[in-house]
Order: C-alpha cells, then sequence, then structure tokens
C-alpha cells in the first residue's frame, strides 16, 4: 500500500498479518452485481493491490476470464453480447516501494494506453512501462500481472 | 560513475518539443513503411497525419502517429514498435474490424508474420522467433469473420508477454498489425533539436504526487556506508566482486526511499547489482539472470538440468545461512512457490525462481520475503532478494533529511 503524507507519495508499507481484506463476496453484492440481471458488466477494472488477480474478481465485475482475446467478444460465444472489457490485478503480495517509481509504472502505462490514438493495447502500454519505469523487475512484473478479457483492448474501445 | 537521486520527472510536452520529436521520428517511421510495402504515402509527412501523440515520460524520446488512410505507428525506445492498420477503430464508432472470407491457412500466416520480421531485419534470436508461435485461428460470427490469424512469439516466462504480437488478415494474408517489445531491439535514440522542460502541471494527477528529490547531501553520506555493506555482504557469500568497493567498480546508484529510508540500487560497471534498504543489503542480481532489465539470448543461458528442486532450494539457504541473519527472522521452513520457464524455454533455460512470502496468520502482506533464481546448470545463486519487516524501523546513521526541503 502507498502512504500519501500531503498529497504526495512518501513510500510504500505493508501490514503483516494484516486480516483487513475486501472479500469477492462483497464485491460481488455490493458494487458489481444486480440482483436481477446478475454481475453488471464493467468495461475496465484495474485493482492495483495484492491479490486481486488471484481468485475470481474479474468474473465479479462482469469480466470473464474465458474471454480470450478481443475475438471472442464477437463471437458466438458471447452470449450475454458483453462490450470488449479487461480486468488488470496482480495474483500475489505486491511490493510498492519505491513508491516514486511504482508511480512511475501507473503513470506510463496509463499515459500510453490512453493518450494514444494509434491502437496500443493495453497490454502493449502494460509492458512498456514494465520496461522502462524501473519498478521491481522484469520477470516478476510479467510472472504476476494478470489480465482477464481483452488484452488487446485499446483505450477508445 | 551515475548518481540517481529519484525517478526522473515526466516531460511538459510544447509544441517545440513536439515538432522536433516528429520531425526525428518520421523517417524511422517511412523506412518501416517503406520495408513492409505498406499502402501509405512514402515518405511520411506531416500532412498525411491525423493525430500525433508525444511521449512524455522520462527516458528516450518516444512518438505515435494516426495517418489519415487508417495506418498507426509507434516509436519507444529507438525502434518502431508497433505498425497497425486500424481500420477506424480508433476513431468513432469505434469498432473492430470485420474481414472477408478466409483464403490463407495458419501456415501462411506463421510465414507472413516471419517474412515480416525478416523484412524489418528483425533477428529471429532477438525476439525469440526461432521457437515455434503461439497461433490464434480466426474467429467467425455467422459469415463475418470478426478476427484474424494472431501469430505470437513470448518472452521466456510465456503467455503473459510476448515479443511478437503479429496479425494477419485472413482474407488477403497481409500483416495487419504488428507489435514488437524486447530489450534486443532497443537502440539509441535519435538527437532531439529542443531540450524538454518538467511537467509542472499541479492539475496532473500522477505527477502533482510525485515527492521532492533525494537530497544529493544525504545520498553522499549514504553511499560510503552502502558500500561498506556491500563489502561484508559480498565477503560473507565469497562474491566475485571487486573489495573494497569504490566508485571506480561502480557504474550507477539509484537513491530511492521508501518512507525516511532508503531504498537504493547499486550497479557495478561488471554487471553485478546489490539492493540495499533500511540499513541491510537485501541481495543481488549477477549478470547472468534470467529476468534482468536488459538484452538477452536464449543460447547464453541454455545448459542442463542437473539440480533437484531440492537442491537448489538448498542453494538458497546455504547462501541465506553464511548471511547470518538471525534465525527468528529467516522464514524459508514452508513449500516455496516455484517457477519454471515457460514452454519449449524450459528444455533449454535450466532455472528455478523460489518465492517464500512468509503470512504468519495466512493472509494480510508478508512479514518476510525470500526471492531467488538458481541456476540449475552449475548449481550458481544467481539473484536473491531477503527481506523482513523487522528491520524496517532502522535507518542509516545520517545527519541530514532524505528530500530536499524537507
Amino acid at each position: 500500500m502507498n502512504i500519501v503524507v500531503t498529497n504526495t507519495i512518501t513510500g510504500g508499507t505493508n501490514f503483516p498479518g494484516s486480516k483487513s481484506n475486501i472479500p469477492e463476496w462483497w464485491i460481488r453484492q455490493n458494487i458489481a452485481h444486480n440482483g436481477s440481471s446478475g454481475s453488471h458488466p464493467y468495461r475496465f477494472v484495474y485493482l492495483d493491490c495484492c491479490d486481486a488477480g488471484a481468485g475470481s474478481v474479474s468474473d465479479d465485475f462482469g469480466i470473464p476470464k474465458e474471454a480470450n482475446g478481443m475475438g471472442w467478444y464477437s463471437s458466438p460465444s458471447n452470449t450475454r453480447h458483453i462490450l470488449p472489457n479487461a480486468f488488470v490485478g496482480w495474483d500475489t503480495e505486491v511490493n510498492f516501494a519505491p513508491a516514486d517509481k511504482c508511480w512511475q509504472y501507473r503513470k506510463q502505462w496509463i499515459s500510453t494506453w490512453s493518450e494514444g490514438g494509434t491502437g496500443v493495447s493495453l497490454q502493449d502500454a502494460l509492458d512498456l512501462a514494465r520496461n522502462t519505469s524501473g519498478w521491481w523487475n522484469v520477470t516478476d512484473i510479467s510472472l504476476h500481472r494478470r489480465i482477464y478479457g481483452a488484452s488487446e483492448m485499446t483505450f477508445r474501445q | 560513475m551515475i548518481l540517481e537521486l529519484g525517478a526522473s520527472p515526466f516531460i511538459h510536452v510544447t509544441a517545440q518539443y513536439s515538432n522536433a520529436v516528429l520531425v526525428a521520428v518520421l523517417p524511422y517511421f517511412s523506412d518501416v513503411a517503406k520495408k513492409l510495402d505498406l499502402p501509405v504515402p512514402i515518405p511520411i509527412t506531416q500532412a498525411d497525419i491525423a493525430e500525433v501523440n508525444i511521449w512524455n515520460g522520462p527516458g528516450a524520446p518516444g512518438a505515435g502517429i494516426l495517418l489519415k488512410n487508417n495506418w498507426s505507428f509507434d516509436f519507444q525506445q529507438g525502434y518502431v514498435c508497433h505498425v497497425e492498420n486500424t481500420h477506424g477503430k480508433t476513431l468513432p464508432p469505434y469498432q473492430e474490424p470485420t474481414y472477408g472470407p478466409i483464403k490463407i491457412t495458419a501456415t501462411d500466416a506463421v510465414k507472413t508474420a516471419r517474412e515480416t520480421l525478416k523484412k524489418l531485419g528483425v533477428a529471429p534470436e532477438d525476439v525469440f522467433s526461432d521457437f515455434e508461435p503461439k497461433v490464434t485461428l480466426p474467429i467467425q460470427n455467422g459469415t463475418n469473420v470478426v478476427y484474424p490469424y494472431r501469430v505470437e512469439w513470448f518472452d521466456e516466462w510465456g503467455s503473459s508477454s510476448h515479443t511478437v504480437d503479429i496479425k494477419v488478415d485472413p482474407h488477403t494474408g497481409k500483416m495487419d498489425r504488428l507489435f514488437l517489445l524486447h530489450f534486443n531491439l532497443v537502440r539509441p535514440p535519435p538527437k532531439i533539436n529542443v531540450a524538454p522542460t518538467p511537467e509542472t502541471n499541479p492539475h496532473d494527477f500522477f505527477g502533482s504526487k510525485m515527492p521532492p528529490p533525494i537530497n544529493p547531501e544525504y545520498a553522499s553520506k549514504l553511499i560510503p556506508i552502502m558500500f561498506r555493506a556491500i563489502d561484508e555482504y559480498g565477503a560473507k557469500l565469497s562474491l566475485p566482486v571487486p573489495r573494497p568497493l569504490t566508485t571506480n567498480h561502480v557504474a550507477k546508484v539509484e537513491v530511492d526511499r521508501d518512507g525516511d529510508s532508503p531504498y537504493c540500487d547499486i550497479w557495478l560497471t561488471n554487471g553485478w547489482r546489490f539492493i540495499y534498504t533500511h540499513t541491510m543489503v537485501n541481495g543481488y542480481d549477477t549478470p547472468d539472470r534470467l529476468g534482468k532489465r536488459g538484452p538477452m539470448h536464449i543460447k547464453d543461458f541454455a545448459g542442463k538440468w542437473n539440480l533437484t528442486t531440492n537442491q537448489a532450494i538448498e542453494v538458497v539457504k546455504k547462501a541465506l545461512g553464511k548471511v547470518v541473519y538471525p534465525t527468528n527472522n529467516i522464514h524459508m521452513d514452508f513449500e516455496p512457490t516455484v517457477i519454471l520457464p515457460a514452454g519449449e524455454f524450459r528444455k533449454v533455460i535450466p532455472r528455478y525462481i523460489f518465492e517464500w512470502y512468509y503470512r504468519p496468520s495466512g493472509q494480510g502482506d508478508a512479514l518476510s520475503r525470500v526471492e531467488a533464481e538458481v541456476n540449475a546448470d552449475n548449481g550458481r545463486l544467481e539473484s536473491i532478494f531477503y527481506d523482513d519487516e523487522a528491520y524496517h524501523g532502522s535507518r542509516p546513521p545520517i545527519d541530514v533529511p532524505i528530500l530536499v526541503g524537507k
């Protein structure tokens, strides 16, 4: 977790042994679920915290884990006619230090993805930021970052 | 020795800087378009462009352009990393294209992908295209082909990150999209005739959150402390690095911080990297670490699986034992997460990555972390990182603040 002091990121901290958490059922019942129509299909969710990509949180947001690429959304398999959507989360504990480089990583992928009208995909933007931000290391980011849904989705889609 | 104090700032993109970058990168785009025989004007001029995006991040300059005929190009890290026929999908109504009837086979699509790389002069060993690709077949919905062939090559860790992503039109057999990403492709950036200025916009959400820079006086007092700590650490593990360490042996020191405590990378001229946080050396990477940020070729990591998992774990335990941490702060008495190179890479790259994240209550953040990469061919510990919350309260004996102006 990042520490914020007077609106500036100062570091990352851990809470060893903490039992604080947001369980999946709570997200499903209070954020992403409609009693009559089921899970509301969000278009994009990035839960930048420990373990969010380890379970089935993406499904809670209506972002199907079985959607393997953009083609799935236009295929007969997409029976709910969900628009292209994507979920990003980490499948393990993440060390967000040093905070400034972690912040660089965030800003870089968001800038690359959202400011480009050239078709840079979500995964491309995340990978570019992984290589250039200097945060953490390439192996761990590659292994523990999970993208469910349409990893090729462009920002304007 | 290069000294970096905190992360480099993002830049403020002025009209002058934007134009200078565009002038510098357009020849790269024209060159790629010519090599791939794309249906775009050559040379590409500013009159052909519908939209320009200038990279505002630190480091090498970058840019993306969208041409009026819907072809797009992106330039990062000294090379063109992305070429695509967007079919207008980045413009309203933002829809994916549809393609004509399938007229080519998967084999043809792979051939197109390999020929595309060859035309660009990309060596197969630089993007691992000498291995078998993953091919996603076209997807049809009724009579429409709604997704083209997709030919991908991945890095040594598998499906999470591709080195090459090429889409091939199933109707014409032509390349429809190309994305390339690997440190092997990075080239020196072009010269930009306008110097960028730092972004100071207070409304920039991310930029405004960046902390003040590291105090140079703090860094100058920290460096000898870190060098002595690395000397002691290296001696305990008999690491083949110079002792005593001096600035002549060091290529770069990156001083960051975590709260009011230092968080540093020390890069030696011989390629070794050490990590120092709080008041201790947490670990190192050898130049032969598989997961490094830099160029690498598979042949340089090839070997035989001579160590079992348990033998490799013993290598890690033995090393940590030599450093003599308090035994109650070492937590490796449970099964680690074991990560191996993916697919075909596993046959030729004998490396184990282990992760011991100690969560005494079974949840919450880890109290202790041990991460290691073991070379199963020669038994060498190529990377180790150890940290425990028990050490986070200590600070180096430095009498100036870690941040400027604090």
